[in-house]
């Protein structure tokens, strides 16, 4: 059976080298910040101490990290909490955390060894009746966000002190990659017991940095976990998150010297802030992508041709020149290049060719300008930019689009009750490809509106997926499932988006990962 | 001390109150709530699923008939709970009470500078009738009431702190920790609210200024010898008070509910982005607390200025 140890994840240095890349990168063009990006990689001692002020957009849903449900939470989560497994952040590949490895004795068994000596932040010990009892919790809480996340999970096992037996249903691979995400975070039985409903508002983790507190809508603090058990991390003091929801406040506080970080750049911001003496940039390729659902289970998106015809009639270099700017790449999947379940003959199946859809819609029975397709998205200034692009592409194959629009719980709700040909939302990835498959596809997942089957060949491939264990069995099994999903047309993938953020020159080692998700607990403030 | 007579007064208004408020407790409620969007949808997770979502409508009663929803909000409110948020469970009234001082901060400042802004524009206008005075006041009211605020609190943040680094560009500083601090960041937010308040108050001023310096009695203090100073200070003043007191009453109740997008381009976290937060995410009980507090506000404002009406002309006894 496949084994993953602690010798396979990467080394201190790795992590270091990473960060230096990160500097590299940030370095984005600008001559002063590519001095800085030189001046980071040199300066590799890290400094201790200070405060890190690190701006996130919005509050959080709680801070239980299994009952929570908001994709920003993580900034503030991965600060508090160790996962299970935690992930290299290029690649996304599994490395220990919490657990210092995993075996599959069986298909329907995971064995989880975990780490000796780490403590709660109460002081509670992290063992194997810990693990058991935030499972236990994860499957039974009423407000659990992540029961879908492991509901393979059957029974947990305690085998040791340090050793816990994962119990499936039926066989789910994506368990090692569930446990680097939400249901990988460990929050102390002893607080969870005593604290109830209110645990949200005062967690307990293992995590670099201890909760201090929670100003609703104003700020988060963090201070120094001096138990930590990564041997001299953290540096940083303490850390103070301010919660600003308009972004571009967000990035004025940075450039005002007010705080170091500010997440979600708009790309459209890039010029000014390379301009700009105050920051420097970090610009990282991520999962998140923009795409399109498509409602499969009625006229006219039933019919294969006119799904392959709006990939055909999209120009998706242009669409990402003029949405991205100078960054993001164009999508033709819903896996980067970068990833290993990357497959180039699936990302090449629908090149821009305007003619050939023409040639589809007239195929399916439609004049020119007789077909109108109904796009649903939530009203903003971007997704109308997008949307009329998107227009603009499918009017010269012939296609009229109109839209549904209105606030984002509306749409979603007009969607799901059927309105809408097509639904533009961003799609932010999860750890294992298989999990975006399923959720996008599966008949059983409410991503898949009409919850038709868009071919059984598909089904059975994302259901294989799941099943297989061996990485290059696994990457055969993807190559094979894109292949049929483009080959279906099920949904119009656009472009990637990179995760952009601005820094102050005071910050190093801030390392971004392809998930998307900004972590601060390694960082380090330069003097 | 209020008179027998003036109690009676608030005690008619608060009873006046009260089906008002639960109208606009109502109105809010129902618009909330059959306004499309499921609040389930965003509370089920990242990632939800078709059991998630019910299980979430059935927890917090989402699948209940909308009226029997509002009875049981009223019947809680009765019992002087407001509820929790339905994002992050804190105590609706934590919330209101924790971010009330932020509002009213910059609420309270901003209404110092439109008083003393708009009563000297407005006087000084009155007194100057026609003169460069007062066309400097009026074209500036004029402006003042046409920009918009929150592009004002983009210029100002742009020039005194990114550029000349004089203020905060975000941010607000609690007036419990350090009050002087507190009134220096919320300086520029103040000035932006202040803006439209400044040229309302000038306005209306000018206005009744120029009607009691034009009435009968000011001609026969003239005839009598009195300087015009004295007649603008001495008995002008007294005659503008009623406008005075109505206009920043009005400009008050508006400001309490308009701090929305100045909360949001500062970055203050007070009632008004609260309740943008809210509204977005379809919190229900922190929508109707906010909405219930805001409505208090304007009643309270509106008492207080009925009442000063008697102070200032014992007539409105």
């Amino acid at each position: 059976m496949p084994q993953n140890s602690e010798k396979h994840g990467p080394s201190r240095r790795a992590v270091l080298g990473a960060g230096a890349a990160g500097a590299a990168w940030l370095a984005a063009g600008s001559p002063a910040a590519e001095a800085q990006g030189r001046q980071a990689a040199r300066q590799q001692t890290p400094r201790r101490g200070g405060t890190l002020r690190a701006v996130v957009n919005a509050n959080p849903s709680t801070l239980d990290p299994h009952t929570g449900g908001q994709g920003t939470d993580h900034a503030f989560l991965s600060t508090m909490f160790d996962k299970l497994i935690d992930y290299e952040p290029d690649s996304l590949a599994p490395i220990p955390s919490l657990a210092t490895a995993w075996t599959w004795p069986d298909p329907r068994t995971l064995v989880l060894e975990l780490r000796q000596g780490v403590v709660f932040h109460d002081g509670t010990p992290f063992d194997a009746a810990a693990v058991k009892a935030n499972f236990e919790r994860m499957l039974t809480h009423p407000r659990s966000t992540v029961k879908a996340d492991i509901a393979a999970l059957a029974s947990v096992e305690v085998l040791a002190p340090d050793r816990v037996a994962l119990k499936l249903k039926n066989p789910d691979t994506t368990l090692p990659m569930v446990l680097t995400d939400r249901a990988g975070y460990m929050s102390s039985p002893k607080a969870l017991a005593e604290r109830g409903e209110s645990y949200g508002r005062n967690p307990v983790g293992t995590g670099a940095m201890e909760f201090v507190r929670w100003a609703d809508g104003n700020e988060i603090v963090v201070r120094r976990n001096a138990r930590y058990w990564k041997q001299g991390e953290p540096y940083l003091d303490g850390i103070v998150m301010p919660i600003i929801t308009d972004a571009t406040t967000a990035l004025r506080s940075v450039r005002a010297g007010q705080n170091h970080i500010s997440l979600q750049v708009d790309p459209q911001q890039i010029p000014a802030m390379r301009r700009s003496a105050d920051v420097v940039l970090s610009v990282k390729d991520t999962m998140r992508l923009q795409q399109c659902y498509i409602n499969f289970s009625k006229p006219p998106l039933n019919d294969i041709r006119l799904r392959q015809a709006i990939n055909y009639a999209i120009d998706r270099a242009a669409y990402t020149r003029v949405v991205m700017g100078e960054v993001g790449g164009p999508a033709h999947t819903h896996i980067p290049p970068t990833h290993w379940a990357y497959d180039r003959e699936a990302a090449s199946r629908y090149p821009f060719d305007p003619d050939r859809a023409r040639a589809l819609v007239r195929e399916a029975g439609f004049a020119p300008g007789a077909l109108s397709v109904n796009a649903s998205y939530a009203s903003n200034q971007l997704n109308a930019q997008r949307i009329e692009i998107i227009s603009s592409f499918l009017d010269r194959v012939g296609i009229k689009l109109t839209s549904t629009t209105g606030t984002l719980t509306a749409t979603l709700q007009q969607w799901r009750e059927g309105v809408g040909d097509f639904r533009m939302a961003n799609w932010t990835g999860r750890p294992d490809p298989a999990m975006t498959y399923a959720l996008l596809l599966m008949p059983t997942s409410a991503f898949n509106i009409g919850r038709a089957v868009p071919s059984q060949e598909l089904i059975d491939t994302i259901t294989e997926s799941r099943t297989a264990s061996a990485p290059e069995e696994r990457k055969r099994i993807f190559a094979r499932l894109l292949r049929l999903e483009r080959q279906f047309a099920l949904t119009i993938p656009l472009c990637f988006e990179p995760d952009i953020v601005a820094l102050s020159r005071r910050v190093r080692n801030y390392v971004p990962n392809l998930a998307g998700r900004s972590r601060f607990e390694q960082v380090w403030l330069a003097g | 001390m209020l008179s027998r007579n003036r109690w009676r007064v608030v005690r008619r208004r608060i009873l006046q109150a009260m089906p008002t408020l639960a109208i606009v407790s109502f109105i809010s409620f129902i618009i909330l709530h059959i306004g499309p969007g499921d609040p389930a949808l965003l509370l089920a997770g990242e990632f939800p699923t078709e059991e998630s979502i019910a299980e979430i409508r059935a927890l917090y009663g989402f699948d209940r008939p909308i009226l029997v929803q509002y009875a049981s909000w009223v019947w809680q409110l009765l019992q002087g709970d407001l509820g929790r948020s339905l994002q992050s469970d804190e105590p609706v009234l934590d919330l209101i009470l924790n971010r009330l001082p932020a509002t009213l901060l910059i609420v309270c400042y901003a209404m110092v500078i439109a008083f003393v802004g708009g009563s000297v524009l407005g006087i000084a206008a009155a007194a100057r009738r026609g003169g460069a005075v007062d066309r400097i006041a009026t074209g500036f009211a004029t402006l003042a009431d046409a920009l918009p605020y929150f592009w004002v609190a983009m210029l100002l943040v742009s020039f005194l702190a990114l550029d000349w680094r004089l203020f905060p560009a975000t941010g607000a500083v609690p007036f419990s920790d350090d009050p002087i601090e507190a009134i220096w960041a919320a300086t520029l937010p103040a000035i932006a609210l202040s803006i439209s308040g400044i040229a309302q108050i000038t306005r209306q001023l000018r206005a009744a200024m120029i009607e009691v310096l034009d009435s009968p009695f000011v001609r026969t203090l003239r005839a009598k010898g009195l300087s015009s100073r004295a007649i603008l200070w001495k008995h002008g003043m007294k005659n503008v008070g009623v406008t005075l007191i109505t206009v920043v009453g009005l400009v008050f109740s508006g400001k309490i509910g308009g701090t929305l997008l100045t909360e949001t381009v500062f970055a203050i976290p007070g009632t008004g982005s609260a309740l943008i937060t809210a509204a977005i995410n379809k919190d229900y009980f922190v929508v109707q607390g906010i909405i219930m507090m805001l409505s208090l506000f304007v009643f309270a404002v509106n008492l207080a200025v009925d009442l000063l009406y008697a102070v200032l002309d014992p007539r409105v006894e």
